[in-house]
């Protein structure tokens, strides 16, 4: 690719996104579609501006990010233990592996109404739901993680005496991480996703339940300025997760 | 069969597993909350077998997933070889693809409704939005990934362009979107199911919210176990036409 | 180069008379080290697809058939190149190159992935086809004996940067038979070879030995 090439693709994609929000005014300008499915762009940027900081929006978002916190701390004990007692033998690796992708293929959603029955409306029903979800990745990738571990390095290891610690720590640790990284990765993403879904079906408190309500309630601008909000925190979440990742490896 | 040890592990695993389940839901929870599986066994009949407006939800379901997955594909693939017929196009276009997977849709899921109303359209318009993603991801890794040699004898053979598209890229385009199809699947079956869970008035969501807001667990599990067993049922169903069509690919 | 599939930095190359500047599917088809029988067709789809891509595809079935032949590879023709072994692949391959009907037949080291044993068949069948159809094929192998055995000329090339260094001929007629291996003759050739190899052998060592002291200085 020459410098041409680059510099004129990177001047295609800015053009897009230019299209993009002038097409946004123009179409709005126009009164082309209703203005309750596409606001104007200063309504969504007044509304938003109106919501960052009010307590609204920080319960919103702080319930979001804790319940998003536990359920990513129970799926990733959950995940990494069994995908470590999993993986480690190689057969129930063979027997179980099929099992839970097999279900992992189902989608778990089905099973929030229950799990709302049981849990209520609050934050833990959204805890349960976003540590089954998260579990599935983490445990899948940490058990595809320790099956590829070469059997040659660890026997190697053990016939020159070292011991179960020792082994896991300098042999199964370092081939295993990135796989693992990426499991957790995923993981997080997932988690957070299910969360918000979680709220956006049935919930009384968090970011998604907003944006069910705004709906609702027909308040498109509102609704958009949460939509944004959200896309904006995954962004810099996406971020701040790819530079914790990129450590990890280096270390 | 049952002298191998992963499947003598996979039963005593899942026999473990409905025990707990028949015993928690016995002795732990409230039978308001949470039903053991006898429970759930005994509901099916009644509730859904018998039952002709549940059945009929389930069609439609059954419907609206198939109609997304085949929108999803034929979309898919036609946008992924708009993006990945030449190099540029890639670079230029393949970056707002990654954009979109990396994304929580579900926060989209009350405009989705705002837009396409609460019947069948939003729900098939979700279900596609899901998986149209992969397969077009799917799709430019396989104009991609075509092994150089193939290239090169088409070329040494005097191939027109037409024709190695015809010939080479093409197949091997096809074999690629068919590994990505049974994950295009799965994301149908999620955001189907998420919007009929989210908001319906005849489909399986409204009847998954009666059976919770009038607590029958048992009844709720029963339909959410069947439609389980119709997600699974699919999942196989596509990795069959998969095995039938990558046919080349078995020794 | 001589298939237009290279560039040449300097100088010409000519086929025919004619400066080669790109692929000339008409006079020149290609057999590579690996199999590029495509993965997806059968044998049989893939003969047809490989001369459609030469444009001459009239009576493909009858040619392929025959073809494959003439290697005895014709009850596979329904199969896909994955349920073949790598030597009835290169079998088929060589079957295929020759189905193209050109003048010229270019081979890359094709048996150099087999076995010893299916090397000497498939040469013998290659002395074979080469008496029947009387192309010309440029083959090129590492190996002493299989240069002696299949060539009627041999060029030897010399180590980085490739010259040529030599051209030996070989009376011998084709189709030739494995007894003509133990003859004195085949073995003057052959030693002859190895000792024009020697020194580029000696060079190639040397030079490796220097970079190796060099890098660990």
């Amino acid at each position: 690719m020459t410098v041409r090439d680059r510099v004129a693709s990177h001047a295609i994609q800015l053009l897009v996104v230019a299209v993009f929000f002038a097409a946004w005014v123009a179409i709005t300008q126009a009164h082309a579609v209703n203005l309750l499915l596409l606001p104007a762009l200063p309504a969504v940027g007044a509304s938003l501006a109106k919501l960052v900081g009010t307590t609204v929006f920080w319960n919103a978002v702080g319930v979001t990010a804790w319940t998003t916190a536990i359920a990513y701390a129970i799926s990733v004990a959950f995940g990494i233990a069994a995908g470590f007692f999993i993986g480690r033998s190689r057969v129930l690796t063979a027997a179980l592996e099929p099992v839970i992708s097999g279900v992992f293929a189902i989608p778990i959603v089905l099973f929030f109404p229950m799990i709302v029955i049981i849990f209520g409306i609050g934050p833990p029903s959204k805890i349960v739901f976003g540590a089954i979800y998260g579990f599935f990745p983490i445990a899948l990738n940490t058990i595809a993680a320790l099956s590829t571990v070469d059997p040659l390095f660890l026997r190697s290891a053990r016939s020159l005496g070292a011991s179960d610690a020792q082994v896991f720590r300098h042999v199964y640790l370092p081939g295993a991480l990135p796989v693992i990284v990426t499991g957790l990765r995923v993981g997080f993403f997932i988690c957070f996703a299910s969360v918000l879904g979680g709220e956006t079906l049935s919930s009384a408190s968090g970011v998604g339940h907003q944006i069910a309500r705004q709906g609702e309630l027909m308040n498109s601008a509102p609704m958009y300025a949460w939509i944004v909000i959200v896309l904006g925190a995954t962004v810099l979440l996406n971020l701040v997760l790819g530079a914790m990742a990129g450590r990890v490896r280096q270390a | 069969m049952f002298a191998k040890p992963e499947v003598r592990i996979r039963i005593v695993a899942l026999a473990g597993l409905l025990i707990a389940w028949e015993l928690c839901a016995r002795f732990i929870f409230a039978p308001a909350l949470f039903a053991p599986p006898s429970r759930v066994v005994a509901a099916w009949w009644p509730t859904v077998g018998q039952d002709p407006k549940v059945a009929h939800a389930l069609i439609v379901a059954l419907l609206e997933i198939l109609a997304a997955f085949v929108l999803a594909v034929v979309v898919g693939i036609a946008a992924g070889v708009a993006i990945g017929i030449n190099n540029f196009g890639r670079i230029t276009l393949f970056p707002f693809v990654l954009l979109l997977w990396g994304l929580p849709q579900v926060v989209f899921l009350p405009l989705v409704i705002l837009i396409f109303g609460i019947g069948p359209p939003s729900r098939i318009a979700f279900g596609f939005t899901h998986a149209v993603l992969p397969v077009i991801v799917n799709t430019v890794a396989g104009m991609r990934n075509v092994n150089p040699l193939y290239l090169e004898h088409a070329r040494a053979t005097g191939a027109s362009r037409m024709q190695i598209l015809r010939h080479v890229i093409f197949p091997n385009m096809v074999a690629t979107v068919f590994t990505g199809l049974r994950l295009a699947m799965t994301l149908t079956l999620l955001g189907v199911i998420l919007a009929e869970l989210f908001v319906s008035t005849n489909g399986i969501g409204n009847y998954t919210q009666m059976f919770a807001d009038t607590f029958k667990p048992a009844s709720l599990l029963a339909l959410v176990l069947t439609l389980a067993a119709m997600a699974v049922a699919l999942n196989e169903l596509v990795r069959l036409v998969e095995s039938r069509f990558t046919r080349w690919r078995q020794g | 180069m001589i298939g237009g599939l290279l560039e040449a930095t300097e100088g010409t190359v000519t086929v025919e008379g004619a400066a080669v500047r790109g692929p000339l599917p008409q006079a020149m088809a290609f057999v590579f080290q690996e199999s590029t029988l495509l993965p997806w067709y059968t044998i049989l789809d893939n003969f047809r697809v490989s001369l459609e891509f030469q444009g001459r595809a009239e009576g493909w079935r009858e040619r392929a058939m025959a073809s494959l032949r003439s290697v005895g590879m014709e009850q596979f023709a329904g199969h896909y190149p994955r349920q073949l072994s790598v030597g009835m692949k290169q079998r088929i391959n060589m079957a295929r190159g020759i189905c193209m009907q050109t003048e010229i037949l270019l081979m890359d080291e094709p048996f150099a992935a087999l076995d010893e044993q299916t090397r000497l068949v498939l040469g013998e069948d290659l002395s074979v086809l080469l008496a029947r159809t009387g192309k010309t094929i440029v083959f090129v192998t590492h190996s002493l004996a299989e240069a002696v055995f299949l060539a009627d000329r041999i060029v030897v090339m010399t180590a980085r940067p490739g010259k040529i260094k030599a051209v030996l001929d070989v009376e011998e007629p084709h189709p030739r038979s494995p007894e003509f291996m133990l003859t004195p003759r085949f073995s003057e050739i052959r030693n002859g070879l190895y000792e024009l190899l020697r020194d580029e052998i000696r060079s190639t060592v040397d030079a490796m030995r220097i970079a190796r002291d060099t890098d660990s200085a």
